[in-house]
């Protein structure tokens, strides 16, 4: 399966809740909107209808409901099968060296970011995470668009409390590492840690 | 090529995309064909010399708008160039006003590829390679990649998929090499 292909991702899966989740929280701007014109337009359809005297035999209201209630369908689905697209082609590894993220179902993205670079960790949930138990775990180093793309969101508690133990103990670790080896090496930089 | 052995290389191994330059006209060409039903539609009970006069402005215009694209285009790509070695990465770009950025490879904060829907019908991917530096204050958008000269970092477009690879590795290796040679707080050059 495509989104098995990283150890980090074996160890600290996404959790496939998220797809339901991102489906939700994707699709109810547009169901709640899909939902308020329905609301609008049942007196405007009343309306017309008086002001049309060919329109007095046709009812239109279970017309408006099915196809709104088709588009609210085709837009839930929608989101469902691109989220299940998204989830699998989620790549997040944490090698030797570097942090890298991947993701994007047609345009592709990838982020690497050196341990010595991440400026925190940073775990967070907004409210449909909270109703689904999910957790978002954020890595930023200095720039813009790493705030964007250096997320892996969508793991359970355990999950994120090991990825935030592994890459706090790594980034530790680096950086004593380069605190030590630095003053003792000023003319060798090709030391591998 | 072996990325590791070379010690300097620049935008003539790994071109910017000759695709790149009219990567767009698809876009182009799909909304012309819009306008020109369009325009045929809302015309089509007006005398036909009038038609055809107003069908052959706009075919006009958009030739020319297009034409101009892919000019400015393809004098931005021709005015891109960067040059990758084993001190950092140098990378000079602009057609009238001219700019110049060095960046050594210890203080690099990340590498970021990125596409938009025309790269990937084109299989082109952008290259951003990024320091945490905040010169200038000019406005930049991952996600569309329009800024040549991003900030924080130099910003190559409308790469192959293979040389942006290659290049990644080159970068991520001499950033693990460089990184004990200095203190983490002293100047990258």
């Amino acid at each position: 399966m495509a989104y098995l292909q990283s150890q980090t991702r074996q160890q600290f899966p996404l959790n496939e809740k998220k797809i339901i989740k991102k489906t939700l929280a994707g699709s109810i701007g547009i169901v709640v909107a899909l939902l308020f014109i329905m609301l609008f337009s049942i007196p405007i359809a009343g309306e017309l209808a008086v002001l049309i005297p060919e329109t007095t035999n046709i009812n239109i209201y279970p017309i408006i409901f099915i196809c709104l209630a088709a588009l609210v369908f085709f837009e839930i689905f929608g989101q469902y099968i691109y989220q299940i697209l998204y989830f699998r082609s989620y790549y997040y590894d944490l090698t030797e060296n570097f942090i890298i993220i991947k993701k994007g179902v047609i345009t592709s993205r990838e982020i690497t970011i050196p341990y010595e670079r991440v400026q925190d960790v940073y775990v967070d949930q907004d409210i449909f995470d909270r109703l689904f138990g999910l957790y978002d775990v954020h890595l930023s180093s200095a720039t813009y668009s790493s705030g964007f793309e250096a997320h892996i969101d969508g793991v359970e508690k355990p999950a994120a409390d090991g990825l935030k133990n592994v890459l706090l103990t790594t980034i530790h670790n680096k950086n004593i590492s380069m605190q030590t080896k630095a003053p003792m090496n000023p003319v060798s930089p090709t030391v591998a840690l | 090529m072996n990325t590791m052995t070379q010690l300097s290389f620049s935008e003539k191994e790994y071109p910017i995309e000759l695709s790149w330059v009219y990567k767009n006209l698809i876009g182009s060409l799909i909304s012309f064909l819009l306008l020109l039903i369009l325009g045929i539609i809302a015309l089509a009970n007006f005398p036909q010399y009038y038609v055809l006069m107003s069908l052959g402005l706009l075919l006009v215009s958009i030739v020319l708008l297009i034409a101009l694209n892919i000019l400015i285009r393809a004098l931005t790509r021709s005015n891109i160039h960067y040059t990758f070695d084993d001190k950092g990465i140098t990378y000079r770009q602009g057609i009238i006003s001219k700019q110049e950025r060095t960046i050594a490879y210890n203080v690099l904060q990340n590498v970021y590829l990125s596409q938009d829907r025309n790269d990937v019908l084109f299989g082109l991917v952008n290259l951003s390679i990024e320091n945490a530096s905040q010169g200038g204050m000019m406005a930049y958008t991952p996600a569309q990649g329009n800024t040549y000269f991003s900030s924080n970092g130099v910003f190559i477009p409308g790469l192959s998929k293979k040389n942006v690879q290659e290049l990644k590795v080159f970068v991520l290796e001499q950033m693990k090499m460089k990184k004990n040679s200095k203190q983490p707080t002293a100047g990258g050059l």
